[in-house]
């Protein structure tokens, strides 16, 4: 027998035994490596916490956001000064998801302002899968995620999903992971057939295809500058996001993508704080979004929106 | 979300079923989707060649968002399998997609086989060897490799009653792909084949236990074909 020294004869045939002890943090006869065990626990207890969290919660009024920062100098004024613009908050689990999935959520609430344009991207969706086929997602697994994001599409359409319904789509792990999961591939996708347009931007990664392999097609990644911009650039619908950190600035710094669009009350709207995004609402948006569903459902439209 | 995870992985086992990688098999346990026995056959021209190594995969309701747990149960000597079997793999942790399923899981867990990372370790001593003592290291691979026999005797003879048939079919069916080219081993010697032959017979009991005649004589033929050619 070939055993290493630490193991023992029986652990071969023991797995539910190995596994209980894993489970529990001890680290079974892997001496010497206690490190990456307790790291592997650490990532496990973090995963827990987040997962506590819905994947994305009702709106909220910034006042919570306001008073979670109210010992924070550098922060608080920005809050202050986005208060004046925005209404509501609407958070997105931190699960390194949340820009993908506060996106897909904007994008889903947008289509249901813009109904005549759910058709398109309907359209959209559809042609993108030959697109993924050219960018080297060939695996049988990615129609599973094509045919979700479609289907939620159609539902949409059809009507059968409406502002309060959307909420608990997004809520469903099945259905709101697919929809993210395939962003990433759209997010990927863009990134390989423009490859010459972001490789000079790389600074760890040799290749666009190593950089989507390990910072776009993982699922619990986060995104960086790189796939908002791949991302938006697919699916065209604009986002501004208002970055709020720890520099002495009073106000929020606002940036929408792609690059180039104005910032339109009719774009989707993020927070950043460093690391995470959530959705945000503006006041406009909030108080006359009645008035500017003229494609219809807009009553439905606004009960959505409890900010 | 119950739905998502079956419903996917009875598409996993049927793409690994009608389109099973080379040298690998995987199978559901009878009656429990969520626990899949798998083995994975030596990589041809390796040191790994001739082995046969049998994992574990445990599902939760999070796959495909979440991967598998998945171990060896025969025992390794690998630089990046833990000695309880946990696998140090990065799509097995933080580069995790949902694209990868069964089959692409266990076409990488056998190219890591071949083509450890010594860098960071799970097993040090045998990462150790990798890089500073090639031959013992390929010393300690082969006894593995024979290990494995026994081990598989042993794994069949405790999980036997909850093996599914399906479960045999499919290993039989990838014996029977990785049979023929275990004939061209060159490393084969007189004391191995012994276990070989003996791991034959597991597969064999294995197969009969899991009610499937079939596959009985499809794995045990495919098995004693690649033995008995094998000094050749």
């Amino acid at each position: 027998m070939s055993s290493p020294p630490e193991a023992t004869g029986e652990s071969a045939d023991a797995p539910q035994q190995q596994e209980e002890a894993f489970e529990c943090g001890v680290t079974p006869q892997a001496n010497g490596h206690v490190d990456d065990y307790s790291i592997l626990d650490h990532h496990r207890e973090v995963r827990k916490e987040v997962e506590v969290q819905p994947l994305v919660g009702p709106v909220e009024p910034l006042d919570g956001l306001e008073n979670e920062y109210a010992d924070n100098p550098s922060f608080l004024p920005k809050i202050r000064a986005l208060k004046k613009q925005y209404g509501g908050i609407r958070r997105v689990c931190k699960d390194g998801c949340c820009f993908y999935r506060s996106y897909l959520y904007g994008l889903f609430e947008w289509l249901l302002r813009h109904r005549s344009q759910i058709d398109e991207y309907i359209n959209l969706i559809t042609e993108s899968r030959k697109q993924l086929e050219a960018a080297g997602y060939t695996e049988s697994t990615v129609d599973d995620f094509y045919d979700e994001f479609l289907d939620q599409l159609k539902l949409l359409r059809e009507s059968a999903t409406g502002p309060s319904e959307l909420e608990t789509t997004f809520q469903d792990a099945g259905v709101s992971n697919s929809l993210v999961v395939y962003a990433r591939f759209l997010t990927g996708t863009h990134l390989k057939l423009h490859a010459p347009e972001f490789e000079p931007f790389l600074t760890t990664h040799a290749s666009i295809h190593q950089y989507v392999q390990t910072e776009v097609d993982p699922m619990w990644v986060e995104a960086e500058h790189v796939q908002i911009i791949a991302l938006t650039s697919v699916l065209k619908v604009p986002v501004r996001i208002q970055y709020i950190d720890a520099s002495d600035t009073a106000e929020p710094a606002p940036l929408t993508f792609p690059e180039g669009c104005g910032a339109d009350e009719e774009a989707i709207h993020l927070l950043y704080r460093p690391g995470h995004y959530d959705v945000i609402y503006t006041k406009t948006t909030d108080n006359q979004e009645g008035g500017k569903m003229a494609d219809g459902d807009g009553q439905q439209a606004t009960n959505g929106r409890q900010a | 979300m119950a739905t998502y995870a079956r419903r996917r992985l009875i598409r996993d086992f049927k793409k690994i079923s009608n389109d099973p990688p080379h040298g690998v098999s995987g199978a559901p346990l009878d009656g429990d989707i969520m626990h899949w026995h798998a083995v994975i056959f030596g990589p041809e021209d390796t040191p790994w060649e001739g082995g046969t190594f049998q994992l574990d995969f445990k599902f939760t309701e999070d796959y495909p968002n979440k991967p598998p747990t998945v171990m060896f149960s025969t025992k390794m000597f690998h630089p990046n399998v833990y000695a309880d079997g946990q696998i140090c793999l990065d799509i097995l942790q933080n580069q995790w997609s949902p694209i990868y399923d069964v089959s692409a899981i266990l076409t990488s867990i056998q190219s890591l086989l071949s083509d450890p990372n010594p860098n960071s370790p799970a097993n040090v001593e045998a990462a150790q060897l990798f890089s500073e003592n090639r031959r013992e290291y390929n010393r300690r691979v082969a006894k593995c490799v024979e290990g494995s026999w026994e081990n598989l005797e042993d794994g069949d003879n405790n999980n036997n009653n909850n093996q599914a048939s399906s479960a045999s079919a499919a290993a039989a069916a990838a014996a029977a792909a990785a049979g023929p080219s275990d004939s061209d081993s060159s490393m084969r010697e007189p004391g191995v084949l012994g276990g070989g032959g003996s791991g034959g017979s597991a597969v064999a009991m294995g197969a009969s236990a899991g009610g499937g005649p079939p596959a009985l004589d499809a794995s045990a033929a495919a098995m004693e074909e690649g033995l008995m050619n094998g000094p050749t």
